[in-house]
């Protein structure tokens, strides 16, 4: 009996989490909830910032519109991953990651 | 990765919002704000956990159980697509209070690629990325052991 090829050639079930990450629509906040404690690192393009918001201890990175500049290092893997959606949406996928504040703390 | 429950997990800091096009002269923080005056957009910014007493991963703070933690948690993060991308001992922290092993700054992560549109290529992407960041983790983490064999278990002085 030939064995069924078609089934080779399915991708195999998918296992795990997928290759991408789903959209996440990050929560905006307003910044005139958060009250500022202390500044914790500052750099020419940042300020680190350590707040209170909502009786938690949080850190807030601000970036400027200059951090846009290292964009060009971000599509090493790919000449085409963000040239071809806006900057402030590359910016913000970026930050969808959950992970643009740099805590020096410690 | 909040949507996947890493934060939740400690091993990252948590995530608790954005504040894009931030006002200047929100009452409160002018002081901190006046440096990005004159730039031609406004800045945005990120809000996070702040967790106190973060310690180095050095050989001062080394466990086997936390260089795991480090691993897996790397793992976990490539799992989704996404590339820490500063893969550093700096970035590689303690929290002796709740013996959590956790990895900020990831200022230079990037997702997988918008242009990639077939599981396959993905799949490809991820597992490139995730050579190339778990090779560097491997060398972290036996670095690290390695001191902590030398300096805690011989008693000899690093090189």
């Amino acid at each position: 009996m030939a064995p069924n090829t078609s089934a080779l050639l399915e991708e195999p079930p998918n296992e795990g989490p997928p290759a991408s990450l789903p959209a996440f629509q990050a929560p905006e906040l307003d910044l005139s909830e958060l009250t500022p404690v202390e500044l914790l690192h500052e750099s020419e393009d940042s300020r680190v910032v350590q707040a209170r918001w909502k009786e938690k201890d949080c850190v807030l990175k601000i970036v400027s519109c200059k951090f846009f500049s290292i964009l060009p290092f971000l599509t090493r893997h790919s000449a085409t991953t963000l040239n071809e959606v806006p900057e402030s949406e590359s910016i913000m996928r970026l930050i969808h990651t959950c992970v643009k504040a740099r805590l020096t703390v410690g | 990765m909040k949507a996947y429950g890493l934060c939740e997990k400690g091993h990252i800091p948590g995530f608790y919002g954005v504040i894009e096009n931030i006002d200047l002269k929100t009452m409160g923080w002018e002081t901190y704000l006046e440096v990005f005056e004159g730039e031609p957009e406004l800045p945005n910014a990120v809000v996070i956990e702040f967790i106190p007493d973060l310690r180095p991963f050095d050989l001062s703070h080394y466990t086997a159980e936390r260089a795991d933690q480090l691993q897996a948690t790397m793992s976990e993060i490539h799992g989704l697509g996404v590339e820490h991308g500063d893969v550093h001992q700096r970035n590689a922290k303690v929290h002796e209070e709740t013996n959590r092993a956790i990895w900020i700054d990831f200022d230079r992560a990037i997702i997988c690629p918008l242009d990639l549109t077939t599981e396959g290529q993905k799949k490809d992407w991820r597992r490139a990325m995730a050579n190339e960041e778990e090779r560097l983790l491997d060398a972290l983490v036996n670095l690290v052991s390695l001191s902590h064999f030398w300096f805690n278990v011989r008693g000899l002085p690093l090189l």
